[in-house]
C-alpha cells in the first residue's frame, strides 16, 4: 500500500458538475507533496485506489445541500455520514453512482474506512454549461480546506 | 374486443443523452417498439462551425465521457483526410495504442459490471461481486491498465488532450511506455482466463439474422482506418458513406435514426460485427481463444456480444504490448500542415461501433460544416427491430419481466444510455 494520500475529483463538463474537477485543478496549483491528484468522470475508478492508498479523498458535486452549508465533509466509515450521504441526491451523470461504487467496494471486501468524501453544492447541470460563480468560489474554498487538512496530516 | 398494453420504460438522464423505451402490445401482439434517445452530439455539429480546426479534437472528445478517444480519433482523421496530411507510421501506431486503452477500459466496465450480471440473475454488478469477487476484482484491475494507457498517451484519463491534427502534442518516452508492460502482460493472461469464463455463460437463444457492418482492414484489426464492410453488401470506401447510409428524424425522438438509404433497412455495429468481419486480423492469443473456448464464428446471437467484447479486450491488450515493445519515438510529434478550403471524412471504431465524421474547412482553417454520426444512433433501428422479434416469447409474463428482458437485450449493444446497470424505471398504462 502507498503511504500517499490519493485525491480524486469526480465530475463531468456539465455546469456545476465540474466542482470535483475544479477542486483538483486548484489543488494542483498548491504544490502539495505526497499527494496524488486525479480527475475522473467515473466513480468506479475509485475502486482501483482503495487498496493502494493509506488515505483516499473523493470530491464530487451534490444537489440538495442547505444554503448555509455548501461544502460538506463526510466520512465513509461513519454510519451517520453514510446515511447523510445516501440522502444527498447525487446527479446520475456517471456510469455508476458513488453510493453504488462504495456498496460494490464492500461486496469486494475492499477497505473504505480510509475514505473521506467532500461534496460541494451544485445547482445547475445544463449540458456543457459553465460552472456557476458560486460553485466556482466554493471549489476554491473546498480546495483550501482539503489542502489544510492534508498538510496537517 | 381488443386489448392494449402499453409499457413505458424511462431511463435516467445521463451524460450521453436520455433514453426511453415504449412498447405497445395489442391483442397479445407487439404493435410498436419505440426506442427514444436524445443525443448531445447534435449540438456539436452546430457549435463546431466557425471554430479553428485545431480546437476540434478536444471539443469532440467532450461528446462522450465513455469513449472520448473514438470521437477525437475520428475528427483528427477526418481533418487530416481533408487536408491530405500524411501521418508518420509511428504516430499511427501510437494512435492505435490510445484506442487500445479506450477499448480496454470501456469494454471491461461493460463486461464485468453492466452486462455479466444479466447472466446470473443479478440486478447489478454489486450483487455479482458478492458471488464472483475474484472475477470482478480481475476486471477492475484490467480496466485500470486501460485508464493508465489513456493517461500516458492522452495526457489524462478524462477527455484526453494530447491528440492534435497531424499527430500528438507530446510524445511519450520509451521508458514511460515500458513501465506499463508488466501490468499489460498480467492483464493479457487475466483477460484470456476471463474470456474462457464468459464463453461458458448460459446464453439466451436469440440468433436473428441481420446486416453486420464494420470497418475492415486487410493488415490489422480495424480501429482508425479501413473500408466499410458488410455481411450483406459489397464494401465501400468511407467517403461513400453518406451515399449509402442516411439519418432519419422520427417523431418520438430527437435523435436521428440511421438506416440504409436504398432499403431503409437497419444494420448492426459493434463487437459482433467487427469480429465477424475481421477475425483474420485478430491477435494470435485471440485466435487461439476462438478455436479453443468460443462458439464457432460468426457470432450473431446478440447475447454473445459479451464474448466478442472479451475477445477484443484480449486483442487490445496483445496489440498494446506489441506496440510498446516495438516503439521507437519519431523525430517529430506531429506533421505540419497549411489549412486550405477543403472537405474530408473519416470513420473509426468506437467500442460500441463505427463512428463517422465529415468536415468542411474554409480557407482560414475554420470549420465550415460538420456531420457527426455516432454508433448508438446507427444501432437504434436495429435494436427496435430486435426487440420486436425477441419480446413475443415474454408476452405472457408481467410488464416488469418484459421490461427487464428488453433491457437485457438493449444492454448487449452497450449503448451509451446503458451507463448504469439498473437504469430503468417502469410505468404501466393499460387500456
Amino acid at each position: 500500500m502507498n503511504s500517499q494520500t490519493c485525491l480524486i475529483g469526480l465530475g463531468s463538463p456539465h455546469g456545476d458538475d465540474q466542482f470535483g474537477w475544479a477542486v483538483i485543478d486548484r489543488l494542483a496549483t498548491m504544490g502539495l507533496s505526497h499527494v496524488t491528484l486525479t480527475k475522473s468522470e467515473h466513480p468506479v475508478d475509485i475502486l482501483g485506489m482503495l487498496d493502494a492508498n493509506e488515505r483516499v479523498i473523493v470530491v464530487d458535486a451534490a444537489e440538495g445541500l442547505p444554503p448555509d452549508e455548501p461544502i460538506r465533509k463526510l466520512q465513509i466509515a461513519n454510519a451517520i455520514d453514510i446515511r447523510i450521504f445516501r440522502e444527498t441526491p447525487h446527479r446520475g451523470t456517471h456510469d455508476m453512482g458513488l453510493e453504488s461504487v462504495f456498496r460494490l467496494a464492500r461486496s469486494l471486501k475492499k477497505p473504505t474506512d480510509h475514505v473521506t468524501l467532500w461534496v460541494g453544492k451544485g445547482e445547475q447541470f445544463e449540458p456543457f454549461s459553465l460552472m456557476s460563480a458560486t460553485t466556482q468560489s466554493n471549489s476554491v474554498r473546498c480546495a483550501e480546506l482539503i489542502a489544510s487538512e492534508v498538510s496537517d496530516a | 374486443m381488443s386489448s392494449t398494453r402499453k409499457i413505458t420504460v424511462n431511463a435516467l438522464t445521463r451524460v450521453e443523452g436520455e433514453g426511453a423505451l415504449h412498447i405497445r402490445i395489442r391483442d397479445e401482439l407487439i404493435e410498436s417498439v419505440r426506442l427514444a434517445i436524445y443525443e448531445p452530439p447534435r449540438f456539436f455539429e452546430s457549435f463546431l462551425r466557425g471554430r479553428a480546426i485545431e480546437e476540434v479534437p478536444d471539443l469532440t472528445a467532450r461528446i462522450c465521457g465513455i469513449c472520448p478517444v473514438a470521437y477525437q480519433m475520428t475528427s483528427v482523421h477526418a481533418i487530416e483526410n481533408s487536408l491530405a496530411i500524411a501521418i508518420d507510421p509511428e504516430i499511427r501506431r501510437l494512435r492505435r495504442l490510445l484506442v487500445c486503452g479506450e477499448w480496454i477500459e470501456s469494454h471491461v466496465l461493460h463486461i464485468f459490471l453492466l452486462n455479466a450480471p444479466d447472466f446470473f440473475g443479478c440486478h447489478s454488478g454489486i450483487e455479482l461481486a458478492e458471488r464472483f469477487p475474484d472475477q470482478i476484482n480481475t476486471g477492475l484491475r484490467i480496466k485500470k491498465i486501460g485508464n493508465r494507457l489513456l493517461e500516458v498517451l492522452g495526457g489524462r484519463a478524462v477527455h484526453p488532450v494530447n491528440v492534435r491534427v497531424g499527430g500528438f502534442h507530446h510524445l511519450p518516452s520509451k521508458d514511460e511506455l515500458k513501465t506499463l508492460l508488466p501490468d499489460l502482460r498480467w492483464s493479457l493472461e487475466a483477460a484470456i482466463e476471463s474470456t474462457r469464463w464468459i464463453a461458458g455463460f448460459d446464453f439466451p437463444d436469440f440468433d436473428l439474422d441481420c446486416e453486420l457492418i464494420s470497418l475492415q482492414n486487410n493488415d490489422e484489426y480495424p480501429f482508425n482506418e479501413g473500408v466499410i464492410a458488410s455481411t450483406c453488401c459489397p464494401s465501400i470506401n468511407v467517403n461513400e458513406y453518406e451515399q449509402h447510409f442516411g439519418e432519419n428524424q422520427v417523431e418520438y425522438s430527437t435523435a436521428l435514426q440511421s438506416s440504409r438509404r436504398d432499403s431503409s433497412a437497419p444494420y448492426l455495429l459493434g463487437p459482433l460485427a467487427r469480429v465477424a468481419l475481421n477475425s483474420r486480423q485478430l491477435s494470435p492469443s485471440t485466435k487461439h481463444l476462438i478455436e479453443t473456448a468460443c462458439p464457432p464464428l460468426p457470432l450473431t446471437n446478440r447475447f454473445q456480444a459479451i464474448i466478442a467484447r472479451s475477445l477484443e479486450v484480449v486483442h487490445a491488450l496483445e496489440e498494446a504490448i506489441d506496440v510498446i515493445e516495438n516503439y521507437s519515438p519519431p523525430y517529430h510529434a506531429f506533421t505540419n500542415y497549411r489549412p486550405h478550403e477543403s472537405a474530408g471524412c473519416a470513420a473509426t471504431e468506437a467500442p460500441r461501433g463505427m463512428i463517422y465524421h465529415h468536415y468542411g474547412i474554409d480557407s482560414r482553417g475554420m470549420v465550415a460544416s460538420a456531420n457527426i454520426v455516432p454508433p448508438t444512433s446507427q444501432n437504434q433501428l436495429q435494436i427496435e427491430s430486435d426487440l420486436r422479434e425477441f419480446l413475443p416469447q415474454w408476452l405472457n409474463d408481467s410488464d416488469e419481466t418484459i421490461a427487464s428482458e428488453a433491457e437485457k437485450l438493449i444492454r448487449t449493444y452497450d449503448p451509451c444510455i446503458s451507463c448504469s446497470t439498473h437504469f430503468l424505471k417502469l410505468t404501466i398504462d393499460r387500456s
